[in-house]
């Protein structure tokens, strides 16, 4: 006979199935394969913690999205945010798939250019270019989305000094029903600024207005709220070309779709309540086919969106160190992966599965991380099965923002993996060294 | 002063020779010339044709006739056979002259009215009715006019040469004499030369007529001695000319169809004959032109399966076939309905025409469309709900210019799985085009409709949302033409316009295409960009510097556009092409030239040039005759007709940068001929400059590279 793990005697509060009105109890999932690559075969090789990618996935995601606006409308085109994921294997992967790159800093556009991007494939936003980068940005031929008026005096200058005229792209805010309302990112629509901006820069002669982009928020779960961002932009589009005479040649929808991880304040799954992308696309191409645009000259489409094509894509893997009761009697387990690795604890409560499930009653359990912190929690509260110490968890999706946003703090951060279209895995990112952390200092 | 003397006498010149040369419907001036020539071996009957052609000229001239049509020798080559007629039947003497002079105005009126009965009616061409008509009320007159005499003259003429050729060959030396009324060998060997030097084919379809019609009247009994002395076998020689090349397209189908006419024209022959003779009447072409209209008739009315392709502004028969060739190879037939794609992105065509499981019966040209994924499937998830469908909800566009005439909106959509066989079209709209063409989209989602009856739509207009009713279990997108407005109309064939098909890395253009079932397509996307480097506008110039082979040379080039509209590019070099150019596509044709321009290697680079905003390929079969070496285009001549493969075909690439727009063509030479042509040419366009830059190689060896002046 079969020995069974022993199992730490515990007292659960019974819950009828049927009866219960929280629902089932969640079913006991376990990932032990990603892309038929076996989990524990990869932390043996290349230790734990450890960021696990699927290429397949990522090109999946992106030509689902691709499908869902170029069956819509006739010119789509997307663009990598950088901000989400700028691991070069990643970004080549979004390249390699027809995205422009969509960068927001000097580091990201130095990024891009690293990458063999021409520039006139780069999208420069965000508040804050600095004159050189800003100039250099202009004359590379990148398309530049201005912010506010100081940035719009920067470029007028640029262009005054090379005398040349310069095309640009207006970021744009707006009111679209949504909270909270993103107004701090560039000029706003509903007051009338973006068109004076525009009308100033068409009295100046200096630059050229072909693009407008807004961005109205991140994890929108409306998608109507992109069906009045698109008829707002399309009709300051076409009031601009009726009224100065420019072209609008392309029109940035920005991104900010929700992926299907689930945030800390939500009910129901994020696989269940975040709208597919169709809904997305349908929202926005409708408002946009239905703008009057004529037919010969409808304006580009662009998408920025990030997190709700790289989120799934995305795995942590981690072991369990150690197992606890709080004083309340709450189940505790401490794992080897924080917050300073998976920043996105602190939004989403994360799917976490077992690579294997060895039976045992599930229970709530709070999932903390190694770092000698309070705040270091990195699943408040899920229903885990007993997991003995070196067993392996997968935390999903975390594709999005962790390797950009994680931090070195009290712990190295780790390495990532890739698992190729072939089923190769190959790392990306090597795990750090203390060499790593130390060299930038100056003893 | 002189040059506008200079220039009078120019247009008499060349409409004189016109005159000659139009009655083997000839416009090669060299063939014209020996055409003259042979009217000239009897000196007064060549006399009397000149003045023929010069009175009707001259009266047409006073009548204020269109001047295009003198010079094309329109009004002159039924005069001159008047002249010619008239020479041989009557003595020629003062009276003569004035007779000729007279009824010379009959003959312009005549023809002006049947050309402008032609004109309005769009029938088959008057040939030369208004010459018979005018000749056989002269030959009636004469019999009330004493100064006018009868005779067939001279006697010596007849048998001039007739000594050095065997008996037949004399005979069908005559007919082809005969056509301009010489009865000598020498004149009909002139006749010969220049038709040899006008068209071969025309040469070998006169004897093919002559010995065919030759050999029905033998088996029919006639008597020989009517093909050798009633002179009637030129009606054989023009009617196989005319109907196996001229107004039809050569082809191994209008060789049978020139003999049928010709044996025709045997039997007409001998109807006139028993007719005319005891009126002392000749038949003249009164056999050809009867068989010859009617066969032009049958051949514009055929069944699509007799491959006879009628010519409506015929040229030589060689022309004639490059042509038809060129167009039914690398464009639509006309006639063909052509729609865009009613859809954005890329779509699979899940049932092609006369597919299995609806596309049958009365309607058989249908397309169904849907989005797949990656994988193949319609669907995500279960596919239990139509929300899981890609197709479900995507937008429908009206696929070109028209007005709404049917919109049914009711419907309810299908649950998955389920079918409505009692609206089978189910939601759809109905758009009638130009020309009594109607689409029909099918399957559209409830209530998704956004024009009404009456509408005028555009291309790229949304019309509506795919759904699932009808007979539809799936969300899928149904188009079809139909020539009557009904929803269940039967279907007519159709071809998508400006279409890409993902079938291998870089997606492959047609201009037009009936995709097969499983064939990826999705609309070419024509970018303004791309327009604006590929445009070539009128009055543009190019000037360009040649590197090849160590030397460098100048060349220029200049598009112009002619008053009928025609578009070229003119090389000073002597090379010229001519091109159609709208907001999708740039297509060349017809060029005439060295091959070994600079104009030529650009031609076949860029032959068909799709204004496309992604990268895309294609393959076309530019016309290879004039890269051919001269002595190797008689031989593509006489093949033209029995070949099927093309000598040169091309596949290029268009890749679009941000700076330019480049084309690659690998082109494939199949001839013996060829083999020094370049393998790979290499043409960069920029926006509002055009073609800039273009490098041929052979074998990776630098051939030729071309600049023009910044």
């Amino acid at each position: 006979m079969q020995k069974l793990p022993y199992e730490t005697p515990s007292i659960v509060k019974h819950t009828n199935l049927l009866a219960n009105k929280f629902g089932k109890s969640p079913s006991r999932r376990t990932l032990s394969h990603i892309d038929g690559v076996s989990v524990a075969e990869l932390m043996e090789r290349h230790g734990s913690p450890l960021f696990i990618f699927s290429e397949k996935r990522i090109r999946a995601r992106i030509r689902e999205a691709k499908r869902a606006f170029g069956t819509r409308y006739p010119k789509v085109q997307f663009s990598w945010s950088y901000k989400t994921n700028y691991l070069d294997a990643i970004c080549r992967i979004f390249h390699d798939e027809g995205s422009f790159a969509e960068v927001v800093s000097e580091m990201e556009y130095e990024m891009a250019l690293r990458l063999q991007m021409p520039p006139e494939r780069i999208l420069f936003n965000g508040p804050y270019k600095p004159t050189h980068i800003l100039k250099r940005a202009l004359q590379d031929g990148a398309r530049v989305h201005i912010d506010h008026m100081d940035e719009l005096y920067d470029a007028e200058r640029v262009a005054e000094e090379a005398g040349q005229q310069y095309e640009v792209t207006l970021r744009l805010n707006m009111d679209t029903g949504i909270y909270p309302r993103w107004d701090r990112f560039g000029f706003n629509l509903d007051n009338g600024d973006a068109m004076s901006a525009v009308q100033r820069i068409v009295a100046g002669g200096k630059l050229r207005v072909t693009g407008l982009h807004c961005h109205i928020g991140t994890y929108v779960m409306e998608p109507n709220a992109y069906n009045i961002a698109a008829t707002k932009v399309a009709a300051l589009a076409r009031r601009i070309e009726d009224e100065t005479g420019t072209p609008i040649a392309t029109l940035d929808l920005g991104g900010g779709f929700a992926s299907p991880a689930t945030l800390h304040d939500q009910y129901s799954p994020g696989v269940d309540t975040a709208p597919r992308m169709d809904d997305y696309a349908e929202a926005i191409t409708d408002a946009l086919l239905s703008a009057g645009f004529s037919p010969q000259r409808m304006p580009t489409l662009i998408l920025e969106t990030g997190r709700a094509l790289i989120d799934e894509a995305g795995y942590m893997a981690a072991s369990v160190v150690a197992n606890k009761r709080l004083a309340d009697g709450t189940r505790a387990m401490i794992i080897d992966a924080g917050v300073n690795a998976l920043f996105t604890s602190f939004w989403y409560r994360h799917n976490i599965s077992p690579v294997s499930d060895e039976g045992g009653i599930a229970e709530t359990t709070v999932v903390y991380g190694p770092l000698c912190m309070n705040i270091d929690v990195v699943v408040p509260a899920v229903q885990l099965p007993h997991l003995a110490p070196g067993r392996a968890v997968v935390l999903h999706p975390v594709g999005a923002y962790n390797v950009t946003q994680w931090m070195q703090f009290i712990t190295l951060r780790p390495a990532v993996v890739l698992i190729r279209d072939n089923g190769d895995a190959v790392i990306i990112r090597r795990r750090e060294t203390i060499d790593d952390v130390k060299a930038p200092e100056c003893p | 002063m002189r040059s506008r003397w200079w220039q009078r006498g120019k247009h008499l010149a060349q409409s004189t020779l016109a005159s000659y040369g139009a009655v083997y419907f000839c416009d090669r001036r060299s063939a014209a010339l020996l055409f003259a020539a042979a009217t000239f071996i009897v000196p007064f009957h060549g006399l009397l044709g000149l003045l023929g052609i010069a009175f009707t000229n001259a009266f047409a001239w006073l009548l204020r006739r269109p001047p295009a049509v003198i010079q094309y020798g329109t009004y002159g080559f039924n005069g001159l056979l008047v002249g010619l007629a008239l020479g041989l039947f009557f003595r020629c003497d003062l009276p003569l002259v004035f007779f000729l002079a007279v009824i010379s105005f009959m003959t312009v009126v005549v023809t002006e009215a049947m050309r402008l009965y032609g004109l309005k009616h769009q029938s088959v061409p008057a040939l030369s009715w208004p010459f018979i008509i005018v000749t056989l009320t002269a030959l009636l007159s004469a019999h009330r006019y004493g100064a006018v005499e009868i005779t067939v003259v001279p006697i010596w003429a007849a048998p001039l040469g007739a000594a050095f050729v065997p008996h037949w060959i004399a005979v069908y030396l005559r007919s082809l004499g005969c056509v301009f009324f010489q009865l000598s060998v020498v004149s009909g060997a002139l006749v010969a030369l220049g038709l040899l030097i006008y068209s071969r084919w025309a040469l070998v379809l006169s004897g093919l007529g002559f010995v065919c019609g030759t050999l029905t009247y033998r088996f029919l009994g006639g008597d020989m001695a009517d093909i050798t002395h009633a002179y009637i076998g030129f009606n054989f020689v023009l009617t196989a000319i005319a109907v196996g090349g001229i107004w039809v397209v050569l082809s191994p189908a209008s060789l049978l169809f020139a003999a049928g006419a010709s044996a025709l024209a045997a039997i007409l022959s001998a109807a006139m004959l028993a007719l005319l003779t005891p009126l002392e009447l000749p038949v003249l072409a009164l056999p050809f032109v009867t068989a010859t209209q009617l066969a032009i008739l049958a051949s514009r009315v055929q069944a699509p399966s007799l491959h006879l392709q009628p010519v409506f502004a015929p040229r030589a028969p060689e022309e004639n076939l490059a042509e038809a060739r060129d167009r039914l190879t690398r464009f639509p037939a006309p006639h063909t309905t052509l729609l865009l794609s009613p859809f954005h992105g890329t779509w699979t065509v899940t049932q092609g025409f006369h597919g299995a499981h609806t596309h049958q019966g009365l309607w058989p040209h249908g397309l169904d469309f849907e989005i797949l994924d990656e994988d193949g499937s319609p669907h995500r998830g279960l596919g239990h709900t139509l929300n899981d469908y890609h197709t479900y909800k995507a937008p429908v566009l009206a696929c070109g210019n028209g007005t709404v005439v049917h919109v049914v909106d009711h419907l309810r959509d299908n649950p998955v799985g389920e079918i409505d066989t009692h609206n089978p079209y189910g939601n759809c709209v109905v758009i009638a085009h130009a020309g009594g063409v109607y689409s029909l989209v099918a399957h559209l989602q409830q209530h998704s409709i956004a024009v009404r009856v009456g509408e005028a739509v555009h291309p790229g207009q949304p019309l509506a949302k795919v759904g699932n009713s009808g007979r539809s279990p799936k969300p899928h997108l149904h188009l079809q033409a139909q020539v009557a407005p009904h929803i269940g109309s039967p279907t007519v064939p159709f071809a998508l316009l400006h279409a890409l098909a993902h079938d291998g890395d870089v997606p492959r253009y047609h201009t037009h295409v009936v995709p097969g079932e499983n064939t990826r397509i999705s609309p070419m996307l024509p970018s303004d960009w791309v327009r604006r480097a590929a445009q070539l506008m009128p009055g543009q110039t190019w000037r360009w510097h040649i590197s090849q082979e160590g030397r460098t040379r100048t060349e220029q080039w200049t598009s112009t556009v002619d008053p009928t509209g025609v578009r070229r590019l003119q090389s000073d070099a002597g090379a010229s092409v001519e091109f159609y150019a709208d907001t999708t596509h740039t297509a060349m044709y017809n060029f005439r030239g060295s091959g070994q321009s600079l104009l030529g290697l650009f031609f076949l680079a860029c032959a068909r040039l799709p204004h496309t905003g992604t990268d895309a390929t294609w393959d076309d079969q530019p016309g290879a005759r004039d890269f051919l070496p001269p002595f190797a285009r008689l031989w593509h001549d006489a093949t033209l007709p029995f070949a099927t493969a093309a000598p040169i075909r091309t596949a290029s690439t268009l890749q679009i940068t941000h700076r330019d727009v480049q084309v690659h063509c690998r082109v494939v030479a199949r001839s013996f001929w060829l083999s020094r042509m370049p393998d790979d040419i290499q043409v960069t366009l920029l926006p509002d400059t055009g073609v800039h830059h273009v490098r041929a190689t052979r074998r990776g060896a630098l051939l030729l590279e071309a600049r023009t002046n910044p």
